[in-house]
């Protein structure tokens, strides 16, 4: 009888992978979002144009809020509390597209074109980032749906009643590192995206030089 | 079921609550900051490196958890 060899790779090796993985892409990433940035001060310059200071700092504040409450749902998943994971995703997922909402409003009453130099940097950094916040919150709706279906904290409270907006008091069973990978991945890209937001803002909002 | 051991970062910080408040004000200030001196001073280019640098490390160090690539477990 023929064997079959299957070649298990031990937790912490795999976890390993996992982890310098996602990062190596978060690198390739920085280098697309790094030469964008670049392009802005060639084309454009180092002096600051006229943009909507409030509304940046409005779509900013939110982005780094929406941060906040997926480190608050990554943290609920990784102690078993469902309520509140699903609860901070919502928030995040909801704050994701409130960002989105105020990009569109930049771009519908921005007073330069695309055709002009800042105005090509502009749009061309709002949009491929803008991109990588809606494919986040798509991510994210998708670990929404997974953690309503109960996949990454799958044991539910034996005293079977219904806590929707608050946590159960009862000891919660928390997921194993592969049910909490994706929870954990899908947070830390949105994270990332909050960290590249966090230089596009000022390079396109704050920054100047006079020369 | 794998229990994780509560890890020291650093200022202290162990809990949740006590990383994402600190978080809060954290980047509230830095926002607030950047967001003034702009407005004020015109040339703030190395003034914004320097805010934004230390903006990014915190989130990459207290919310993507960097330190966990090297750590044991």
């Amino acid at each position: 009888m023929a064997e079959i060899a299957v070649h298990v790779i031990p937790l912490p090796v795999k976890k390993r992978l996992y982890q310098w993985g996602l990062w190596l892409f978060f690198l390739s990433e920085a280098f697309l979002f790094g030469s964008v940035a670049s392009a802005r001060f060639f084309l454009a310059g180092l002096e600051r144009p006229h943009v909507n200071q409030a509304l940046g700092l409005a779509i900013t504040s939110v982005l780094l809020a929406s941060s906040v409450f997926a480190y608050r749902a990554e943290e609920a998943c990784r102690r078993g509390d469902r309520p509140a994971f699903l609860r901070n995703l919502l928030a995040t997922i909801g704050l994701g597209l409130a960002f989105l909402a105020g990009l569109g409003i930049e771009w519908s009453t921005a007073e330069f074109t695309p055709s002009e130099p800042y105005g090509t940097a502009f749009f061309s950094m709002t949009g491929l980032h803008g991109s990588h916040v809606a494919s986040g919150v798509l991510i994210l709706l998708l670990v929404l749906y997974n953690g309503q279906k109960g996949r990454f904290i799958p044991t539910e409270c034996s005293c079977k009643r219904v806590w929707p907006w608050r946590s159960c008091p009862h000891p919660k069973s928390r997921p194993t590192w592969d049910q909490m990978w994706a929870v954990e991945a899908s947070i830390k890209y949105w994270h990332f995206v909050d960290v590249v937001w966090v230089f596009f803002y000022p390079i396109l909002y704050l920054m100047s030089w006079p020369t | 079921m794998q229990e994780e051991k509560p890890h020291r970062l650093i200022f202290g910080l162990v809990t949740p609550e006590q990383v994402t408040w600190f978080m809060v004000a954290w980047l509230a200030v830095q926002t607030a900051v950047e967001y003034i001196i702009a407005q004020v001073l015109d040339a703030n280019l190395p003034i914004m490196l320097v805010i934004n640098l230390l903006e990014a490390a915190s989130i990459i160090y207290f919310f993507q958890h960097v330190y966990r690539l090297w750590r044991e477990d």
